[in-house]
């Protein structure tokens, strides 16, 4: 078998390229139709034609200039790791603006592939491009593709083999940068080009680098920028009588030489009026009205997610009561100890029972997300979010990981990596967690569908929204105290609609319902057990409940919840275990007030009493259940997103704030509820 | 028979949790969630599909 050949898959966000992943490797990863769905590198191994082709999918970017974390990591793997093809994948119907990022890798000096994705796109747009002639102009291999429908992926694959093995000869034609600066890359070349830390770089596009003054690059080859400001030769900004700054003038001669290809290889239709994109986004990103629907959208997820979910949710509600029930009986038939029968009914079938009896309304929460985001509204909604972002001190952009915290935490927080200012990530990251996920939806569900039935929906809908609000609250503070500082400009490319997929929403779905099984299954499988334990015995052995060591941890932290209306042992104990998955504290629920039980009584008499009168008796009432959620939905994330954002912040201090603002927040705005509710005559 | 039903019963239940317990424990130490909750990050070490 001949030799592995690894390829870098690089284009811009939202070009396709996971769905071109996707398709060379029969993976699934998730595909978003908004910019940042792919923050790390992936790889991904394929067999062809005797060959073993590694794919490297890299984050989507704009250019190779270091101005963000994807961007960096983009640039160091094709650089450092020197990969045998670049594949770069690029979007037909918007073709100007994505072979900017070719002519950067181009320079790079590796061999590149361009695979134009999406040629049907452009072909329904009127756009002739002739594949041919584009190849001879830019020097590389254009394959055309349509990712989506896998059309022309055996092509590419051939193409990349045969370049990797030198069949086809890369040949890339140089941006012309004018007479004066072409000079001055000649001669930065020859003061560079016994630098001992320069021989991994191509040395044209090392030299543009050093022109440019980038830093980073200046950085990895040792070069001091006083002593290069200094230099006769290379002190380019200086002296050269250029119409504006140094990178502008380079940017605006890549696009010229752009055009100019275009303009030979690319015939487009007169365009007349607007497309059917333009006119839905001159309606839903309308300045008075892109908010207000926004709003709109998100309360029909939810009550979507309420109204046809709870008609499963009953279903499986009453399958684990009956379960519970037949399996006590059975383990009491056949004389097994009482503390099995109660570790099985009560711990495992109350406790994981309790947590996957929500999974119908998990799945319907995620089926509206999916559609939102897959038809291209989530990468409105950042740039709706702007103008309200842009006055905490923060552009759109920073809402977008924010989005993606709906579902879960720790991608939120991985997705900061997509914004420039470190103080700006910083800020997303502190505030992202405030955006409730997906985990902490059983709690609103039980507790709403206890204590406000026939309003779920608007209780649940009003946390997501507290969520959003208290997140730019926060963020306004951390911007005018730790991380002051203006708003970046935010420039972002809106996707075209598109009809979501059933294929592509299902993955979303599948992903989301299989996690949160496979956790139930595990670690709050682990959790239950531990918590049955320490609710059923002490040093002393099997006790009551009231006696046992979980009761003694719970009757310790109880008096700081008093003031919220939840003061007792039990609901601290519950939110203890929230720590660990948020999950946990339905399951921990279940398993203390026995809810497995309530359940089983739920289902035979047709109705919630047993739900209502376990909770009710544990001392909730409809407002210290609503500052119960108030508090889990801010509270102090679980361990994993704990440790991402020790990861991503690289800092315990900023760790530690994190888990303690965010206790403290949850706790004032939970008390701001009970009390100021209390006095409202709620 | 009861006794004997008891440990065949929850040995393997009991076996189980702490298997689930442990591995999530190490899933943390290298830097993985202990529970995945699906969030797509894919280099992350508690992901093993494809």
């Amino acid at each position: 078998m001949s030799k592995s050949i690894t390829i870098a898959l690089a284009g811009n966000p939202n070009s396709g390229k996971t769905t071109l992943f996707n398709a060379f490797t029969g993976a699934r990863h998730s595909v978003g139709n908004w910019p940042g769905v792919t923050v790390e590198k992936k790889e991904g191994k394929i067999q062809h034609n005797n060959a073993q082709i590694n794919i490297v999918d890299l984050p989507g970017t704009y250019s190779l200039s270091p101005y963000s974390l994807e961007e960096v990591v983009a640039r160091n793997y094709i650089v450092d790791e020197s990969p045998d093809v670049v594949l770069n994948i690029v979007d037909a119907s918007n073709i100007e603006r994505n072979l900017y990022l070719s002519t950067q890798l181009m320079e790079l000096g590796k061999p590149v592939v361009i695979a134009l994705n999406m040629m049907d796109v452009a072909e329904k747009r009127g756009h002739k491009i002739d594949c041919k002639k584009l190849s001879e102009l830019l020097g590389v291999p254009v394959v055309p593709i349509v990712a989506a429908q896998k059309k022309g992926i055996q092509d590419l694959l051939n193409t990349i083999v045969d370049v990797s093995k030198g069949k086809i000869i890369c040949n890339p034609t140089d941006v012309d940068y004018g007479k004066e600066i072409e000079a001055k890359i000649k001669e930065t070349i020859e003061v560079i080009k016994d630098n001992i830390y320069a021989h991994k770089f191509n040395p044209r596009w090392l030299a543009l680098k050093v022109l440019e003054e980038d830093e980073a690059i200046l950085k990895t080859i040792k070069l001091n920028l006083s002593k290069l400001q200094s230099h006769e030769q290379i002190a380019a900004t200086s002296e050269m009588s250029l119409d504006d700054d140094f990178e502008s003038v380079i940017v605006d001669r890549k696009y010229t030489h752009i055009a100019k290809i275009i303009s030979k290889a690319v015939k487009k239709p007169k365009v007349f009026g607007l497309t059917t994109s333009d006119k839905i986004d001159k309606v839903l990103t309308n300045k008075w009205l892109g908010l207000p629907i926004f709003a709109g959208l998100m309360y029909i997820a939810f009550w979507f997610t309420f109204s046809i979910g709870n008609i499963f949710l009953d279903l499986i509600d009453g399958y684990f009561g009956a379960l519970g029930e037949s399996v006590g009986a059975s383990l009491e038939v056949a004389g097994t100890a009482d503390w099995l029968n109660s570790l099985v009914v009560d711990g495992i079938i109350g406790g994981v029972g309790g947590v996957l009896t929500f999974v119908p309304n998990i799945a319907f929460l995620f089926i509206a997300i999916g559609i939102l985001e897959d038809s291209g509204y989530m990468a409105r909604v950042a740039f709706i979010m702007d103008r309200a972002m842009r006055k905490v001190g923060l552009s759109g952009k920073a809402f977008i990981p924010m989005l993606v915290g709906f579902g879960c935490s720790v991608p939120a927080i991985m997705g900061t990596r997509t914004l420039e200012e470190e103080n700006d990530r910083l800020t997303a990251i502190l505030v992202s967690p405030f955006m409730s996920c997906g985990a902490r939806l059983p709690i609103y569900i039980l507790f709403a569908g206890v204590f406000f039935p026939g309003k779920e929906s608007t209780v649940v809908y009003s946390l997501y929204m507290l969520g959003i609000v208290v997140a730019i609250l926060a963020a306004l503070t951390f911007k005018k105290t730790l991380f002051k500082g203006a708003a970046v400009p935010f420039i972002m490319e809106l996707p075209p609609y598109r009809i979501p997929t059933i294929k592509g929403t299902g993955i979303h779905v599948w992903e989301r319902v299989k996690a949160y099984i496979l956790k139930a299954g595990t670690v709050i499988f682990s959790a239950c057990l531990v918590i049955w334990f320490i609710l059923n015995f002490n040093l002393s052995g099997m006790v009551e409940m009231q006696d046992s060591i979980g009761a003694g941890i719970g009757k310790v932290f109880a008096p700081i919840f008093a003031p919220l209306g939840f003061g007792n042992w039990q609901a601290a104990l519950s939110l203890i275990t929230g720590l660990l998955a948020k999950e946990a504290v339905v399951g921990s629920m279940a398993v203390i007030y026995g809810l497995g039980e309530a359940v089983g009584e739920a289902a035979v008499d047709g109705d919630v009493v047993g739900f209502i009168s376990t909770l009710k008796t544990a001392g909730f009432t409809q407002l210290s259940a609503y500052a119960f959620m108030v508090f889990t939905l801010l509270y102090t994330p679980c361990v994993a997103v704990i440790g991402v954002v020790k990861r991503e912040t690289n800092s315990w201090k900023w760790t530690g704030f994190s888990v303690a603002y965010q206790f403290v927040v949850a706790w004032v705005i939970a008390l701001l509820v009970y009390q100021v509710g209390g006095l409202l005559g709620f | 028979m009861g006794t004997f039903l008891t440990v065949i019963i929850a040995v393997p239940i009991i076996g189980y949790a702490i298997y689930a317990l442990v591995k999530s424990i190490k899933q943390e130490i290298k830097g993985g969630c202990s529970g995945c909750a699906g969030c797509g990050v894919k280099d992350c070490s508690s992901r093993k599909e494809d």
